[in-house]
């Protein structure tokens, strides 16, 4: 009995591994991720600011195509 | 050692079966399944001795929606040779099915794979695709996304290729 688990222990901990270690949604299943809720740009507000953030933070003078000193500012 | 060995191998063989197992697409030259066997909402054409073209599409697809009028158009004129083309929605809201067919009114069938049973047999690699079948029910040619006219135009040189050949 524990030479069958023995036996058993490395193909379902390969298995696992490989199995389970990745999701992929198939091309029919997006219909939910087509939703317009989906969408990170839905409210030109929020995106505003998440670019300002963005730029501020990250010193990224320009890096977005907004120009600035990366302080935030302005 | 050798237990170790034997071990991997087991291992590997296992995971070969289950991969194995999970992919299970059509391929070309393999009939066309029966269709009632699946779980459709709507009325099946008769496909039998025709050229058909079975179309995978869903209403929060764009290119869908452009693939609409050109599969009308292309209906509509070999409908009488002997063609038809059987568009199944892979939607899972019969709401959104119903409301893309009252916008776009297509000119042939349409059926509703609402429990994704035959979407997921074929496994098309994107949204739309279509699937070619000769008039002897096997797999001629499959279409992956739709891209104007250079899909209808390819589409239509196929189908009149498969509309000349004898009636099995």
């Amino acid at each position: 009995m524990k030479r069958l688990a023995r036996w058993l222990i490395l193909p379902c901990l390969i298995a696992t591994a490989l199995l389970t270690g990745c999701q992929t949604v198939q091309p029919w299943e997006r219909g939910t991720l087509a939703e317009y809720m989906m969408r990170p740009d839905r409210d030109s507000l929020h995106s505003t600011m998440s670019e300002h953030i963005y730029f501020s933070r990250e010193a990224s003078s320009g890096g977005r195509g907004v120009g600035g000193s990366g302080c935030g500012c302005n | 050692m050798l237990s170790l060995k034997r071990m991997l191998l087991a291992g590997l063989a296992g995971v070969g079966l289950s991969v194995t197992a999970l992919s299970a697409a059509i391929s070309i030259d393999d009939p066309l399944p029966d269709l009632s066997a699946y779980s459709l909402q709507g009325a099946l054409p008769d496909l039998a001795g025709k050229v058909v073209l079975l179309d995978f599409w869903a209403s929060w697809c764009a290119p869908c929606k452009e693939s609409f009028p050109a599969f009308t158009a292309l209906q509509r004129e070999l409908a009488d040779r002997g063609f038809v083309i059987l568009a199944v929605s892979v939607d899972q809201r019969p709401r959104d099915y119903e409301r893309f067919l009252t916008r776009l009114a297509p000119g042939f069938a349409t059926v509703l794979d609402a429990e994704q049973t035959l979407v997921a047999a074929f496994e098309p690699p994107a949204m739309p695709t279509s699937f070619l079948f000769g008039r002897d029910g096997r797999l001629r040619a499959v279409h992956a996304g739709f891209h104007g006219d250079r899909t209808i135009e390819s589409l239509r040189a196929e189908i009149l290729q498969l509309l000349s050949a004898p009636a099995p």
